[in-house]
Order: structure tokens, then C-alpha cells, then sequence
């Protein structure tokens, strides 16, 4: 079957999005940052299943994005409500700053 | 081809297979409101209704341990022996950890019912892991097992110092966990999306007829990169669950930080559901993926390097720790290496006959051993530290024979255990791993783990030394040992032994496993 | 280059740009907006992947409530500004640019240069099922037994009584053989075959066997019918004719409220629009309809095209091609989203002992009407599909939603038990005053040492 925009396209973008978003979570310091890196690997990844849903014209695809939606939004729940209870005690987001145990 | 699906699909729902599970699950329900609603007095209830409800679990799986027909939910489910050994280990592991826990809480001031809802929610998690036949159903069954185990890390809100100084250690342990778990989570997606690309299914048994028509065509092609990339973006998101190299960065921070239940908790759960997981997938899924037909599965050789990095990074840095809990962590990341090497091994499938099988075999003894160790030594650990976390460096258990010996004699076991003296269950668990690593071929494979176990009684025996041949300092009281922590002390050390010296009370259960 | 192709350009740098732009902002807020406008594209996106459901859904959870989510914490906590401008470790930068790059270039070459073709869907087989539509004399039930093709054992189904529809069996593609016979085993007709080709996304047949008669003449024994599960638009359902009578060329016409077929004689036209006039000179009167038929005629033997009406209970009527009604069909349903196959069978009508006749009925099994999907993406398949194949992870996810919620919970109440005993701790310092001091002054330090009312910080 042929498509107007070919499936790799899609998949290349969805490639890009996923680098920026590891770049993100491995270079910024802010723990507010790097937590929206993550969501946006977890974009880029449902890009991907909804592009492969298309060209096997399966609806498998679409249900895994709906599933990740999902827990995508009790995993920024719980993490925000961790950044909070930190921020209580330090006053500070700075992730570089949680080093009191090296070793 | 998609068509509306019937209605009779509920008929062959299959409960009865998935009933351990779910019940675990919607009864922790129960627990919940039961901690809500129970007035502070009785507080002590709700870990009773926990321990009861991981009993009856273990019933219900003792009961339905091997059924003909295993598929639950339109295949989605396998109840087969190999998710019902898993659900044991795991209902084991956290009928131990909850003994453990009740008096560490009460003794950090952080005795919330919560715990005990989330503890059996993580557990439910994991046992869902296990039997889990579909990328879907393992990436959310995955999450209901770490998300959990990031709020229990992060539990420790108050504590006795004047500094705060635990409790930040516990929030900065659970924050790291955290944002490393999402990590690799959104890695283990974009995995499940390449294999779905590939194959345009999730299904664990229809990835596999998938690879079969690959290998069979002989035309690696498009879909076979897309699944190679897939399985190594699944290995790196289920690494980091497992505490592989170079995914274990989290591991000693976070063993470090949490709550020492929890810690005991998360290092036998966690790995029992990524390993059953990664072994269904690679076992199951991807045995099959080979460049030719008759050849070792391609991923092999990433998985041997991981496995190999894991064992030596994990014994040798352990070596250079004082602190008791992030030895443990190191050793957990050893761990984590003799069972990927029984992992690596399922990738000759295509050259061994039933290597599969043999392989899972001998990752579910290994987990079953590891569970009554670690737990133990980590019980023991909890068993000496001290309400403001300190108490547990190794200088610490100096003379510990003296003040408490029996405590002493225990961890000695564990050690042993760890180590993989005869006699132990962690003899029993290394030498089925490295027979499955030379059954087969990956020799070095096996030689490296052997001369990393060596290497790790170095750091077990100082342990031990410090125990018995130490005196211990002047005028430090040892904590009240209360009699739940001890009845897990105990259980475990009888698990290692009774496991070391008679393993075929359980090899019986385990050669029912049938993965493939 | 197509429009779809400049869209998907656009807000694929659209996208990209926007990612860029929320790594490198320096104010949190500007990064969150940011990030919204990147699920904004991809919800575009999303919408080019027919996929609407998921494209609303990414609105309205992933940018309307992920994302305020994270702007009320950020402003929560006044953390708008980004201390983290300069670079930690420029080897940490090198490291993930080249890790990023070698990643991005393992996957994205052979994509572009290889000339890759990705997998599709391989087409296989076709759901059959098998109706009774032939007039039997004596009424019996009869046995069909299917072999061949790919079928390890034949496929026997047994006491079929006219007008039966057996469920759907999926047969692979190839050549089958049917067998019909009676209860006692006496052949009904001669062996037949038929053919099974792939099918396309949803087919279904049908096969219907029909007996011949002497009268009559031959007429095909299995008839492969194709049916399609393709969606059809909202409140309406697709109908289709196989007339296995015989003879009338039969359509289907509307009733209409007073329930009578409209017709009208007029002149007929030849194609400049001139009268026919016939060998006498009189114009050639023909009948016709002004509505036009639901259904256009067909043929003995053959299926229809499908046609869609509109959906609903009402009367319809099957007319031969001059517009007299056949067979009426009254308080006929047609439901919505429906396929409808209607077999104008012959049916052996026996008075006495007379000779028999044959009469056309139209079977009535409700089985003959097959519910269609869904569009592709839309709400309604994920939703035939959400509460059947995945009722697990639905319960697994709801389980995790209460995860969070007492996650969230238990991380952020305010610790009224660290209120609790700050108020114990200074209830037991009623001690005298000089105690107090001494032990203030040194001695060694004990669990109970009194500590000075702290100002409540936490609230």
C-alpha cells in the first residue's frame, strides 16, 4: 500500500524527537527538565506505534499509545509529587545538588 | 485484518489462571481501606490482612501451579509453571519483607498503612511480570511494579536527626530511581514500537512465528534490524530494572537510601519480575533471530558483553565498600550478572536443543536461592541499624558473634550463601547458571563468572571476619530485635540451607517449567 | 509533492523545532510551553495517521493535563528560572553528542540509503460460512461436509434445515470440496468445489448451495458470495441482493408509507432524449420508479453490488424489472453499521400430493447481517477493542492510577505525626528550670532532650 508520506518518515522524526529527548535527560540539571525529556521520549515512542499501527493497518499500535498515555500521566503524577517533597526540604530543583551519597 | 471482536470472547477469559494475581492485586484493595479506616490502636492489623492475603495467593498458585491450558486473556496471560514458580518466589520475597518491615517502621516513625498497600500493589506488579505474553502487558505490568517501589524508596519523610539527614538521603534515593526508571521505561517502549514494526504484533508467541518465517526465508532484511534494534532498546530498558552494567548507576544510591525493607524488598522483586520478563521475551520471542538459519541468535553477543561487564564491575567494586547496604548493592549487581549469563545462554537455542527451558530452570532456582539470602541479609542489616540510619558499616558488625550470635551465625550463612559455598542455596543456584552457560558453549562466559565468585569471597569472608574474629567498640546498644524481624532472620536462614542441602524439594516444582 | 507531504514537512521541523527550543530554554516555563507546542504537531500528526482518537486524546491528557500538571508545579514551587546554563562536564556533552549521533545514524541510514522496505500486512485467507438457501423437496435437513484446501480434517456440519447460517470458520486460500447430503446419507446433489482466495481486509463469504431443478435448468450449486467488513458511514448499513430464484432479475425498492410501489408509465426516451416510437408509430410506454432503487436489479445468480442505504425499520419490497412486487418485506430492519445480505431463496412448497412448486423467500436469519467495524482509529474500535482483547491491561492500568493517587498522597501530606511529637517532646520538658538549663549546658545526649519550641515551618 502506498502512502502520500512514507512510514519512514515518520519514523525518522520520531528517531530525532527520541535523541533530543535522551540528550535532554543526560545533559540538563534541572529535575523539572529532565522529567519533560522524558515525556518526550515517551512521545517520540508513541509516534513510532502509531506510524507501524498505520502501515499494518492494525489497531494494536494505537491501543499501546493509549496504554503509555496512560501511564505516562501516573508517572508525571508521582514524580512531580517527588520534586515537590524535595523541594520542600532544599528549596532548590538543581539535581546536581542530591549528592549526599557518593561512594 | 481486523474485525469486530464477539462477544464470546468472555467465555474464554481463562481466569483461573491469572487468579493469583489479580487477587493479590484487588485485594490490596482491601489493605488500603483497611489502613484508612482502622483506628491507630490497631494499626497492627494491617499488616496481618497483608501477610494473609500473600498467603492465600500462595495457595491459590500452589493450587493451579501447572495447568494444561495456561493462556488467559486471549493470550495475553500464560499461567504456565514457569509465571507460578515466579509468583512463589515473588509472594515469598514479600511475605518476608513485610515481616521485616513492621518494626523498622514503627522504629523510623514512618509506620503508615500505605506502605503495605503499595508493598503488595509492587508485588501484584511483578507477579504479572512473570506471566505476562505481550510487550503491552510487560510494559505496564512493569510500571505497576516500579512506581510503587519509587514512592516506598522515598518513604523515609521523617526521621530522628536534627539534619533531616536520612530522610533526604531517602528522597534524593527515591527521585533517582525514579527519573532512571522513566528513563529506561521510555527505552523499553521504543523497543516494544520497533518490534511491532517489525512484526505488527505484541504478542510474545506471534513475534516468534514472525521470526521463524524470517529465519526460515534466510532475508534478515528490514525487519530483522528493526528487530535486533527493538530487542537491544528492550535489554537496555529492562537493564536498568535488573541493575545491569551500564545501567546499574542507580543501584548503590538507591539500595543506600531507601528504607531497608524496602531495599530487601526491591532487590529480589524487582529482579525476579525484569528477569522473567526479558526471559520471555528473548526465550519465547526472539530465540529464533539469527542472521542465518542454524546460528546463535544475533543478540547473543550484546547479551555475553553485558553479562560479563555486570559480573566484573559488580565483584570488583564491592570490594571498596565500607558501607554495608552499598556492598549488598554491589553484590546485587553480581547477581544481576550470573543470571544474565543464563539469559545469554537462551540465545543457542537454534544450536542446543532445549536450552531454553534448562536456562529458565536454572534462572528460577538461582532467584528462588537469592530470594532467602538476600532477604536474610538484608533483614540482619535491618536488624542493626539504628533509627537515625547509621549502624550499618562494616565496622559496625564488629563482634556482632559476641552481642548477638545468633543474628551473627545467619549472616555468616548468607554470606556463604552469596559467595556460593556448598552446602548453600547459592551453591546450588550458581552451578545450575554456569552449567547453562556451558551447555550452551559460552565458556567464557562461565569461566568469568566462576573467577568473579572467587573474587567475591573477599568481600563476603571480611564480613564474616569482622562478625566473629572482631571485637566490637565500647558502649554502642544495639537496637531491640522484635520477633517479626526475627522470624524473617530465621525463615531465610532456613530457606539457604534447607535449599542447599536438599534442592530437590523445589527442582521438582521447577522442572515442570516449560517456556518454550 | 503532495499536500500531505509540505504538512507532514512542516510540522515535522515544526515539531523538531519546538524540541530544541524547550532543551535549550533557560526559563522552565518556556520550556513547558514549548513542549506543548510539540504535542500539538505530533497531535497533528497523529490525525495524517488516521488516528483521530489518539490525536484528541494526546490533546487532551498529554498537552491538557500532563503539561498544566507541570505548570502548576513549576509555579508551585517558583522554579521558573534554570540555574544550569553552563555546561557540567563538556565531555558529558561530547560523550551523548556522539552516542546520539552514532544511535540516530544506525537506524536512520539504512532507512534513507538502503532503499527499506518495510513489512506489510500479508493477506491470508477468508472467514467463510455456509447458509441453506436450497428448496428441497421433503423439507429435510441435510449434512454438508467441506474437505480439502487446507483443512487437515473435513469440516462437517450437520442437520442444516433451510435457512440456516452456520458461524464463521476461517479456511486458508485454496480449492474446496463440498459434499451435501441428506440426514441418512444420500447424496443431494453432486460434489461440488469452490474456491477460497485471499481475502481483503475483512472479507467474509458466504456460500450458498442451491439444488437444481429439472424445471428450471442447471444453476450453480455453490455460489461464493464476498462480504466486506469495511465501515460504512453513520446511520446507514450496506445491503446486498443474491438471487438464487432464478429467473425475475430482482431489486430492491422502498416502500414507502402507503406501503405500494410508486410507479408511473411514460414515455420512453432513447438517448438524444427523442421518443421511441415503436413499428406502428405509437411512442413505447415503459414503467419506471422516480425514486430509484436501493438496490439495482440483479441477475438470476449473481450478487449485487453492495448498495448503502439509510439505516432503520421499514418496508421494502423486492420488484422484478417491471416494478411488480416479487415479495414484500414488511417491518424489515435494517440496523446501522451493518452489512446485510439478502438471498432470495427457493423455497419447495408442497399442497398435497400434488406436484410441488418453488416460491422465493427471503431468508430471515439474523445471522445473515454481519456487524462491521469500526472505522480504522476511530473512537468506536478502540473501544470494541479496549473491553475484549485488552481487558488486562485496562484493570493493570486502573490499578496503577491508584498507585499514583497513594503515592501522591503519602509524598506530600504534611507530616502532622512530626507536629505530633514536637508537642509531645515540649509536653515533657515540664521539668524545673535549672534542669533544663544544665542539660542545655552539656552531659551527654539522650533521646529526651528537650528541644525550644521550633515556629511551625511546616504547614
Amino acid at each position: 500500500m502506498n502512502f502520500s508520506v512514507p512510514t519512514e518518515a515518520f519514523i525518522v522524526l520520531s528517531m530525532v524527537l527520541f535523541v533530543l529527548g535522551a540528550m535532554g535527560v543526560m545533559l540538563r540539571k534541572n529535575a523539572i527538565i529532565v522529567f519533560m525529556s522524558v515525556e518526550m521520549m515517551l512521545n517520540a515512542a508513541n509516534l513510532a506505534f502509531v506510524a507501524f499501527a498505520r502501515q499494518w493497518m492494525h489497531l494494536e499500535g494505537q491501543v499501546f499509545v493509549f496504554f503509555v498515555m496512560t501511564v505516562a500521566a501516573a508517572e508525571v503524577a508521582v514524580g512531580l509529587a517527588l520534586i515537590v517533597a524535595i523541594f520542600r526540604n532544599r528549596n532548590s530543583t538543581n539535581i546536581d545538588a542530591l549528592h549526599q551519597m557518593e561512594g | 485484518m481486523y474485525t469486530a471482536p464477539t462477544l464470546d470472547f468472555f467465555g474464554q477469559l481463562n481466569l483461573g489462571v491469572a487468579l493469583p494475581a489479580l487477587a493479590v492485586m484487588f485485594g490490596s484493595m482491601i489493605v488500603l481501606l483497611m489502613g484508612l479506616f482502622v483506628p491507630r490502636e490497631r494499626r497492627h492489623s494491617v499488616p496481618i490482612a497483608a501477610l494473609s492475603l500473600i498467603s492465600a495467593g500462595f495457595i491459590m498458585t500452589l493450587f493451579t501451579f501447572n495447568p494444561p491450558d495456561a493462556e488467559a486473556f486471549g493470550g495475553m496471560y500464560r499461567g504456565d509453571a514457569f509465571a507460578n514458580m515466579l509468583n512463589l518466589i515473588v509472594l515469598a520475597t514479600a511475605f518476608l519483607a513485610i515481616l521485616g518491615s513492621t518494626d523498622y517502621l514503627r522504629m523510623t516513625q514512618i509506620n503508615h498503612p500505605e506502605y503495605y498497600t503499595l508493598l503488595l500493589l509492587s508485588t501484584s506488579g511483578a507477579m504479572i511480570m512473570a506471566g505476562a505474553n505481550d510487550l503491552l502487558l510487560i510494559f505496564i505490568a512493569l510500571e505497576l511494579l516500579s512506581i510503587p517501589l519509587y514512592v516506598l524508596a522515598a518513604f523515609r519523610t521523617t526521621d530522628g536527626t536534627p539534619t533531616d539527614e536520612v530522610s533526604s538521603k531517602s528522597q534524593e534515593s527515591g527521585i533517582k530511581y525514579f527519573i532512571l526508571g522513566a528513563f529506561s521505561s521510555a527505552f523499553f517502549v521504543y523497543g516494544a514500537a520497533l518490534v511491532y514494526g517489525a512484526t505488527g504484533t505484541t504478542n510474545l508467541n506471534a513475534v516468534a512465528e514472525a521470526v521463524q518465517g524470517l529465519a526460515a526465508a534466510g532475508d534478515f532484511g528490514t525487519a530483522g534490524t528493526l528487530l535486533l534494534l527493538g530487542a537491544a532498546l528492550i535489554l537496555v530498558g529492562l537493564g536498568f530494572k535488573v541493575a545491569a552494567v551500564p545501567f546499574h548507576m542507580w543501584t548503590p544510591d538507591v539500595y543506600e537510601g531507601s528504607p531497608t525493607p524496602v531495599t530487601a524488598f526491591m532487590s529480589v522483586a524487582a529482579k525476579a519480575g525484569g528477569f522473567a520478563s526479558l526471559l520471555r521475551i528473548v526465550a519465547v520471542g526472539l530465540a529464533a533471530l539469527a542472521v542465518r538459519p542454524e546460528e546463535a541468535a544475533a543478540w547473543q553477543p550484546a547479551f555475553q558483553l553485558v553479562a560479563i561487564l555486570t559480573l566484573v564491575l559488580g565483584n570488583v567494586v564491592a570490594l571498596a565498600q565500607n558501607n554495608l547496604k552499598r556492598m549488598l548493592a554491589y553484590s546485587s549487581i553480581a547477581h544481576a550478572g550470573y543470571i544474565l549469563m543464563a539469559v545469554a545462554a537462551v540465545g543457542s537455542a537454534p544450536l542446543v536443543e532445549g536450552i531454553g527451558d534448562s536456562a529458565a530452570q536454572s534462572i528460577l532456582i538461582y532467584l528462588a536461592a537469592y530470594m532467602f539470602t538476600n532477604l536474610g541479609a538484608f533483614a540482619v542489616v535491618s536488624a542493626v541499624e539504628r533509627e537515625d540510619g547509621s549502624g550499618v558499616m562494616l565496622d559496625d558488625l564488629n563482634g556482632l558473634f559476641n552481642t548477638r550470635p545468633w543474628l551473627a551465625v545467619a549472616m555468616a550463612i548468607f554470606m556463604l550463601s552469596l559467595t556460593g559455598i556448598p552446602l548453600t542455596a547459592g551453591f546450588i543456584g550458581k552451578y545450575l547458571v554456569i552449567n547453562a552457560a556451558v551447555q550452551a558453549g559460552l565458556i567464557a562466559l562461565a569461566v568469568v563468572g566462576v573467577l568473579t565468585s572467587v573474587v567475591s569471597a573477599f568481600y563476603y569472608m571480611r564480613v564474616i571476619v569482622n562478625m566473629f574474629l572482631r571485637s566490637e567498640a565500647e558502649g554502642v546498644a544495639l537496637p531491640v530485635v522484635g520477633q517479626p524481624l526475627l522470624v524473617a532472620v530465621y525463615a531465610s536462614m532456613a530457606g539457604t540451607l534447607v535449599l542447599g542441602i536438599l534442592p530437590t524439594l523445589l527442582t521438582g516444582l521447577v522442572n515442570l517449567v516449560q517456556l518454550v | 509533492m503532495s499536500f500531505e507531504l509540505i504538512l507532514f514537512l512542516a510540522l515535522a521541523g515544526l515539531a523538531v523545532l519546538f524540541a530544541v527550543g524547550m532543551l535549550l530554554s533557560e526559563n522552565a516555563v518556556h520550556s513547558a510551553l514549548f513542549l506543548i507546542g510539540n504535542f500539538g504537531c505530533v497531535a497533528v500528526l497523529y490525525l495524517m495517521l488516521e488516528a483521530p482518537f489518539i490525536g484528541m486524546v494526546q490533546i487532551a491528557v498529554y498537552a491538557g493535563a500532563i503539561m498544566v500538571l507541570f505548570l502548576f508545579v513549576i509555579m508551585l514551587l517558583g522554579a521558573e528560572q534554570t540555574t544550569d546554563t553552563t555546561r557540567r562536564f563538556r565531555w558529558l556533552t561530547g560523550a551523548a553528542t556522539v552516542l546520539a549521533a552514532s544511535f540516530f545514524s544506525a537506524i536512520v541510514a539504512p532507512i534513507v540509503l538502503g532503499g527499506v522496505v518495510l513489512p506489510t500486512p500479508v493477506q491470508q485467507g477468508a472467514m467463510v460460512r455456509f447458509v441453506h438457501a436450497a428448496g428441497i423437496p421433503n423439507d429435510q435437513a441435510v449434512n454438508l461436509t467441506v474437505s480439502g484446501g487446507s483443512l487437515s480434517e473435513p469440516l462437517v456440519l450437520s442437520d442444516l434445515n433451510f435457512g440456516d447460517v452456520s458461524p464463521f470458520f476461517q479456511l486458508e486460500a485454496g480449492t474446496y470440496n463440498a459434499l451435501v447430503q441428506t440426514v441418512d446419507g444420500a447424496p443431494v446433489m453432486p460434489p461440488a468445489q469452490f474456491r477460497v482466495e485471499d481475502g481483503t481486509t475483512g472479507a467474509a463469504s458466504v456460500i450458498v448451495f442451491g439444488e437444481f431443478n429439472l424445471d428450471r435448468g442447471t444453476f450453480p450449486m455453490l455460489s461464493l458470495l464476498p462480504q466486506d467488513f469495511t465501515p460504512t458511514a453513520h446511520n446507514s448499513a450496506r445491503v446486498l441482493i443474491f438471487n438464487a430464484f432464478g429467473d425475475p432479475s430482482l431489486g430492491l425498492a422502498d416502500l414507502g408509507p402507503n406501503q405500494v410501489v410508486d410507479t408511473r408509465r411514460r414515455s420512453a426516451l432513447d438517448e438524444n432524449g427523442e421518443p421511441v416510437v415503436d413499428d406502428n408509430g405509437q411512442p413505447v410506454q415503459i414503467t419506471t420508479m422516480d425514486d430509484p432503487l436501493l438496490v439495482p436489479f440483479t441477475g438470476a445468480f449473481t450478487l449485487s453490488q453492495p448498495a448503502t442505504v439509510p439505516s432503520g425499520t421499514s418496508a421494502y419490497a423486492l420488484v422484478d424489472e417491471q416494478f411488480n412486487v416479487v415479495k414484500p418485506l414488511f417491518d424489515f430492519n435494517l440496523a446501522q453499521s451493518n452489512e446485510h445480505l439478502i438471498i432470495v431463496a427457493p423455497d419447495y412448497l408442497q399442497f398435497g400430493a400434488g406436484p410441488g412448486r418453488y416460491r422465493p423467500t427471503v431468508l430471515r436469519d439474523p445471522n445473515l447481517s454481519i456487524q462491521l467495524s469500526a472505522p480504522f482509529g476511530s473512537p468506536a474500535s478502540i473501544g470494541q477493542v479496549l473491553f475484549t482483547d485488552y481487558l488486562l491491561p485496562v484493570n493493570v492500568v486502573g490499578m496503577l492510577l491508584l498507585v499514583a493517587l497513594v503515592g501522591v498522597v503519602v509524598l506530600t501530606r504534611p507530616d502532622t505525626e512530626k507536629q505530633d511529637r514536637r508537642i509531645v517532646r515540649r509536653r515533657k520538658v515540664s521539668r524545673p528550670l535549672t534542669s533544663v538549663i544544665s542539660t542545655q549546658t552539656g552531659g551527654s545526649i539522650t533521646d529526651e532532650a528537650p528541644k525550644l519550641p521550633q515556629p511551625q515551618s511546616n504547614d
